[in-house]
């Protein structure tokens, strides 16, 4: 679905006569592969160029160095835009700035419109994609008046109607309270469970990476860790190294195994988690 | 205080004048403000009020909630009553005293001048309390479409109308976070003459701008990704279609204009 090859990419600061002041390296030689379906986490923390990288994905930003290819298309042709951000929608970090419509339909419509599709066919679409994520009720509300969580939810919508395969979702959950991170995280998961999306999910937060089919760590534009989710976690001593943190599940787990060698870890959940309890206490008292 | 403001504001209920095509409205709307401005005289003036009673009890728009959006602009009719009523200079001298000097005419102009803008005002906002911003920049968008021949961008402008709507609230509100953060660290935003308050709003101002470009810049990204090139290519959700009730207020409005002009013959 979505290939990488050496992909470098350059932040160049120039002063007023366009010489050359700074660089800043933000992608170094990425090569990954992502497959049709996936659920992918990019973890790293503020200025890891996990957002850069974001922006390859869907031609925002073109290759310094490398190419990346959606769906066997060059990002770098320009004849290829077009489809790419069909086949490939972005949700934003600031769930208030990607939201163009006064009325939610009318921002779900907002790239239906722009695809030029018949008015019958985009209000299948925007009701459609409002039932996926739940928000169905506030079809004619204003954005204003949802939380941030809805507003994700909306953002996602407007990106459902235009049927992508692919959803990029660069740190959607950052400005949001609990319980609009759960919202968003499920709703992402559901997209990919049922729909067979394939999901990136930039973020550093620990426990959005749960559920990923492979994760990526990344660290001064570098890929510094991949894995699943389990391999990750079972080498908390490099995330520290990485300013990154397993989480608190995982940590108790740690806690207990430091003292009972025989309790399994990492535990991902908190299921896991007592599951394991039940079964080291069993152990122990027998 | 910004959000008590009231003009410009969709008040969301569903009526005649709620669903008439935006392009009527906004023609409707002008014309109004054109005859507010050719026609003088009590009785064209008793009949554009009557007409505008009349739309807004079609509307369901609450007066009170029209009245509400005069208050703004309070001071500014205050002002030139006074203005009118004090230099207005006339035959008939109605009050000598001192330095005052009123006369009928200037009352007369006064008044007026008066009911020309609350008319205007109200008129007009009668126009954005039954139109969604959405409709209102689609209207303006086919009004205009022919301005295209001359090479104005009549889609980018009505876009950028429509994003600024969408962005007033939430700037309002950033604006309102600004304040507080820095009457936290001692700003005074109440204290001082005018000057003296206009100044300290200028800190306030330029986290405000640097917000404002920073939004700008994610929204045009966020745009971008979801494929918006300009006009070229795009559809319409909700394409503007001419209905019966949009002919006859069409109809409705031509005879207003004509029975203005008859009576201003008499």
């Amino acid at each position: 679905m979505i290939n990488t090859y050496r992909l470098s990419y350059d932040y160049v600061k120039t002063d007023e006569n366009d010489n050359i002041t700074h660089v800043n390296r933000a992608l170094d030689d990425i090569s990954i592969d992502i497959k049709k379906g996936d659920f992918i986490a990019v973890l790293g923390h503020n200025g890891s160029g996990k957002s850069t990288f974001a922006k390859h994905l869907n031609a925002l930003l073109l290759p310094g160095e490398g190419s990346v290819f959606v769906g066997g298309m060059d990002t770098a042709k320009p004849e290829y835009t077009w489809d790419i951000r069909k086949s490939t929608g972005m949700v934003f970090q600031n769930p208030d700035n990607q939201i163009i419509g006064n009325i939610v339909e009318e921002d779900v419509a907002f790239g239906l419109e722009n695809l030029g599709l018949p008015s019958d066919e985009i209000r299948r679409r925007v009701d459609k994609s409002l039932e996926m994520v739940g928000m169905k009720e506030f079809v004619r509300s204003s954005p204003n008046k949802l939380s941030g969580g809805q507003k994700q939810r909306v953002a996602i919508a407007g990106i459902m109607a235009m049927e992508p395969a692919c959803i990029v979702f660069d740190e959607p959950t950052a400005m949001l309270d609990p319980e609009g991170r759960r919202e968003v995280i499920e709703t992402a998961r559901k997209l990919n469970k049922e729909n067979g999306i394939t999901i990136i999910l930039i973020t550093h937060y620990m426990e959005e990476i749960v559920g990923a089919d492979k994760v990526f760590v990344m660290e001064k534009g570098r890929i510094a860790m991949q894995g699943t989710p389990r391999e990750i976690f079972s080498k908390p001593k490099e995330l520290k190294e990485l300013r990154l943190t397993v989480p608190q599940v995982t940590e108790i787990g740690y806690k207990i195994s430091a003292k009972h060698p025989e309790f399994p870890s990492p535990v991902l959940t908190v299921e896991e988690l007592t599951e394991a309890v039940k079964k080291t206490a069993g152990r122990k008292q027998r | 205080m910004i959000r008590d403001i009231t003009i410009g504001q969709y008040y969301p209920v569903d009526s005649f004048v709620h669903r008439l095509d935006p392009r009527v409205k906004i023609t409707a709307t002008a014309a109004y403000v054109i005859c507010l401005f050719v026609f003088s005289g009590i009785y064209c003036y008793a009949l554009m009020v009557i007409g505008l009673m009349c739309v807004l009890k079609m509307s369901r728009v609450p007066l009170g909630y029209v009245m509400k959006g005069l208050r703004p602009v309070l001071f500014l009719l205050i002002f030139t009553i006074i203005i009118n009523m004090l230099f207005v200079s006339g035959e008939h001298m109605l009050v000598e005293w001192a330095f005052i000097h009123i006369s009928l005419e200037g009352v007369i102009n006064a008044a007026y001048l008066t009911a020309r803008l609350i008319l205007l005002i109200i008129g007009s906002s009668l126009q954005t309390f039954t139109t969604t911003p959405a409709q209102l920049t689609d209207g303006l968008e086919r009004i205009f479409a022919p301005l295209k021949i001359l090479r104005l961008p009549v889609h980018e402008i009505a876009m950028m109308m429509s994003i600024a709507l969408r962005f007033i609230p939430i700037l309002v509100e950033e604006a309102d976070k600004v304040m507080k953060a820095q009457q936290a660290r001692g700003a005074d935003f109440e204290s001082g003459n005018l000057i003296e308050r206009t100044k300290s709003l200028v800190p306030v101002l330029v986290p405000l701008f640097v917000g404002a470009f920073r939004r700008a810049s994610d929204l045009a990204m966020a745009m971008e990704a979801r494929c918006y090139r300009g006009q070229e290519g795009r559809s319409k959700f909700k394409p503007l279609k001419y209905e019966r009730r949009d002919y006859f207020a069409y109809a409705v409005t031509a005879a207003g204009i004509v029975l203005l002009i008859v009576v201003k013959r008499l």
